[in-house]
């Protein structure tokens, strides 16, 4: 009996060996070459479940990570101790004590050694307690982002200047900083190259001056919405290693501010002074006059039109790349010169430029990659046609386009096979055969907005579902879709993260147990006015491991107590909720004490229910 | 122009093969070791087999003019391997003028097309390609090859990759499903 065993059992696993292992023929560093291949989170995850080697390997070769849970910060950093870029702003409740408990442990500190990028944005609890350790423990970190952190302020901006090494600093929106907590960063931060200031109101010109004097080193620089004068602008005209410049709504900002730096930064190439409403095509030409070397310009929303002299000093920019400008009056003739002559164009931006006809695009863009011509009425078929010749786009908005249908973007759809995001923002005209079109021939698409796309239905959401790669999904008032259209999502966009149905009021329980059980990697979900039940409610956020965004407004066929239970089920690992205001006072203060200590935000919504 | 030199190189295996200079120039292994001297000689190759080096061979034919016009621009194969880059796109760094556009996009079509058929290998092979790409350093075919494994592993469940290339699950259920939790919600 045993003897035919072992000569089934020799038998059976001669039949399995049809090559050898990988294991024993590929060294590791051709398995790391094959690993450099796989990109995409999903694929690199399965190839580390497939063994111990396989996980091994995956952990040497990771070098950036994006953490969901803070609890399970001190295990990963054992699993990857190589790491470049840890990034905390997807924690909940990332705060001092968090930072002293992980990081005041030597062990977890050893492999934070590497570290050369943190990402803390949003993470408003933290402080210079905290901060005083994160500089100890990384004695690597050239890069931190700081963006959001509406708590941070010019003390915490002195436990910042102590790291020396920083050369990239994000302070966006950060209220509280003043001249005096950037004197402190510029003092100690002698080798910044790249810092952004945007949305720190609080900064004035002295602020600039000081920057400007001392961190000559800095190459990108981001001043947007702040109130900084002329004066600013005379000071940056010293940097003269500044290539890239942001200045987005200053308005205290004019065209001889602008003049200031036609004659400094001799290695400008990059400018926005959009929204600036005392800047003109003067002020822009005098920049572009002393700057040849520029290769990307965004304008708009200031002047009503680029004049004839700007337009022809444009199309002499030999290394032009990228033109955004919007709101103003761009002619086919000025889009002409500029596309005959700027052979390296692949980003081109013309957003409510009324008057647009795209001929010229499809025949000298060639190179296009992002176009965004959102509110262009003259964008039709015929120009949609004109426009998939440039088979390199990646990246098309065509927002509140009401002059194309589905003829035009079936031409997008088989020829630009490489495009990776698609926006359709109220586009009336489109419909299922549009998406059928785009669903056969975009097979990359990761980003697509069809909000208030009224016209369809079930049968255009089948198309979208053999969309593996689709990521975010924006599909909001689509009222003609049902349970089918929904599930047929579920199943086949393997890769959904984000998705916003505000208002698909055809959509029943049956749709949203499908969404909960075959997308569990969804991390955004916008379920308002949708007419999803307690049961089903509380089976989604209890089934989608990942959410952590919820917006849960004005969900009329739910209960005090579908709600409680259902926000008790994701308590752990919800990070932002949008709910009606009046759930303030109906739901369990222990619920709502318990989400405010795992750092949950929740914004309570006054809106009143529009009905259509 | 002077007839090509022929060099002659020998397998690991005792057979010998005769190619042209411009051909083995692909790679730099053999390159170097021709520019050390070793070029009058037999050149032996102790880590390629007479099996695989024909294929290496034929890619080394055929990317033979796109490294002739890099020799002649720039010391050599430069091209960094960008890692956000997920295919090898060779010729399209260099920003070409408007009129050899057409021309270039119908080049990159071909070698495309070229590319397909070359890599339609079964797993033995595609391993020893790899291998003899490493040792011969060959950067394209090297890409290519790692391409074309990683092509077989997307998608996949680790069951199958563990299928497709004979691996052992090494793991135990408790380690297994540890991995699985933290890979499923802790990171991205």
């Amino acid at each position: 009996m045993t003897m035919t065993m072992m000569m089934m059992e020799a038998m059976v696993a001669k039949a399995s060996v049809r090559f050898p292992s990988i294991l024993t023929v590929l060294t590791e560093d051709l398995l790391l070459r094959i690993l450099d291949m796989l990109i995409e989170n999903s694929h690199r995850k399965s190839w580390s479940l497939v063994c111990k080697e396989f996980l091994r390997l995956e952990s040497i070769h990771r070098r950036s990570l994006r953490v969901f849970r803070h609890d399970s910060l001190p295990r990963l950093l054992r699993r990857y101790q190589f790491l470049d870029l840890l990034d905390l702003s997807a924690c909940p409740c990332v705060d001092d004590a968090t930072m002293a408990l992980l990081f005041g442990s030597p062990y977890i500190s050893f492999s934070a050694r590497w570290i050369k990028t943190l990402v803390l944005s949003r993470t408003s609890a933290l402080r210079s307690g905290g901060l005083e350790v994160v500089v100890r423990s990384f004695p690597c970190l050239q890069e931190i982002d700081l963006s959001y952190c509406c708590g941070f302020g010019d003390r915490d901006a002195s436990a910042l200047s102590h790291a020396q090494g920083l050369k990239v600093l994000k302070l966006v929106k950060c209220l509280r900083v003043t001249d005096f907590g950037l004197a402190k960063i510029v003092v100690g931060c002698v080798k910044l190259e790249n810092l952004s200031l945007k949305w720190c109101l609080k900064i004035t010109d002295l602020g600039i001056e000081l920057l400007s004097k001392k961190c000559t080193a800095l190459r990108i620089l981001d001043l947007s919405y702040l109130k900084v004068t002329n004066k600013s602008l005379h000071s940056i005209s010293s940097l003269w290693r500044l290539e890239v410049l942001y200045m987005v709504g200053c308005s205290s900002v004019d065209d001889d501010g602008l003049h200031f730096l036609s004659n400094g930064n001799p290695s400008l190439q990059c400018i926005d002074v959009s929204r600036c409403n005392n800047v003109s095509s003067r002020g822009l030409l005098s920049v572009v006059r002393g700057h040849k070397g520029l290769h990307q310009i965004t304008t708009g929303y200031s002047f009503s039109e680029l004049s004839k002299p700007l337009v022809y000093k444009l199309s002499e920019l030999r290394n032009l790349k990228s033109i955004n400008v919007y709101a103003a009056g761009v002619s086919d003739w000025s889009l002409e010169i500029i596309g005959n002559n700027c052979k390296h164009l692949v980003e081109i931006g013309l957003s409510k430029c009324a008057e647009m006809g795209l001929g010229c695009l499809g025949s000298c863009c060639l190179l296009l990659e992002e176009l965004d011509l959102t509110d262009c009425m003259g964008v039709n078929d015929a120009g949609l046609e004109q426009l998939s010749r440039c088979m390199d786009l990646l990246c098309l908005k065509l927002g509140l386009c009401m002059n194309i249908s589905d003829k035009g973007l079936s031409h997008i759809g088989h020829k630009c096979t490489k495009l990776l995001e698609l926006d359709l923002y109220r586009c009336k005209g489109i419909g299922d055969y549009g998406l059928a079109a785009i669903a056969s021939g975009c097979k990359k698409l990761k980003k697509l907005n069809i909000c208030y796309c009224v016209e369809i239905s079930d049968e255009g959401l089948k198309h979208l579902s053999t969309l593996e790669e689709l990521v975010d999904l924006e599909m909001r008032s689509l009222l003609k879709v049902t349970s089918v259209g929904l599930t047929a999502i579920a199943v086949g966009c393997k890769s959904l993260a984000e998705l916003d149905m505000k208002r698909c009021c055809g959509v029943c329980d049956a749709g949203f147990w499908a969404l909960a059980h075959y997308s569990p990697n969804i991390r955004q979900i916008n379920l308002s006015q949708c007419r999803i039940s307690d049961v089903a409610l509380y089976i989604a956020m209890g089934k989608m491991k990942c959410l952590q965004v919820a917006k849960l407004v004005h969900l009329t066929h739910v209960s005090v107590e579908g709600f409680e239970l259902a926000l008790r089920a994701s308590c752990i690992r919800l990070k932002k909720l949008k709910l009606l205001s009046t759930l303030m006072f109906l739901l369990s203060s222990e619920l709502l004490q318990v989400l405010q200590a795992r750092g949950c935000k929740i914004r309570w919504m006054e809106k009143a229910l529009i009905l259509d | 122009m002077a007839s090509p030199k022929v060099i002659v190189l020998r397998t690991c295996d005792g057979e010998t093969f005769e190619v042209d200079e411009s051909v083995v120039y692909v790679s730099e292994t053999i390159k170097n070791m021709i520019e050390d001297g070793c070029g009058d000689g037999v050149i032996p190759l102790p880590n390629v087999s007479s099996k695989i080096f024909p294929k290496v061979i034929e890619y080394c034919k055929k990317h033979v003019s796109d490294f002739e016009s890099l020799k002649k621009t720039s010391n050599g194969d430069e091209k960094e391997k960008d890692k956000d880059d997920d295919s090898s796109k060779k010729g399209k760094e260099a920003v070409p003028d408007v009129e050899e556009d057409a021309e270039e996009k119908a080049r990159v079509e071909e070698l495309k097309e070229w590319e397909t058929t070359y890599m339609d290998i079964d797993q033995q092979v595609l391993f020893d390609l790899l291998q003899a790409a490493n040792y011969l350093n060959i950067k394209g075919l090297l890409l290519m090859a790692a391409e074309k494994a990683a092509s077989m592993i997307r998608g996949k469940t680790p069951e199958q990759i563990r299928e497709t290339f004979n691996i052992k699950n090494d793991f135990t259920p408790e380690e297994y499903e540890e991995v699985r939790r933290e890979n499923a919600w802790a990171f991205e």
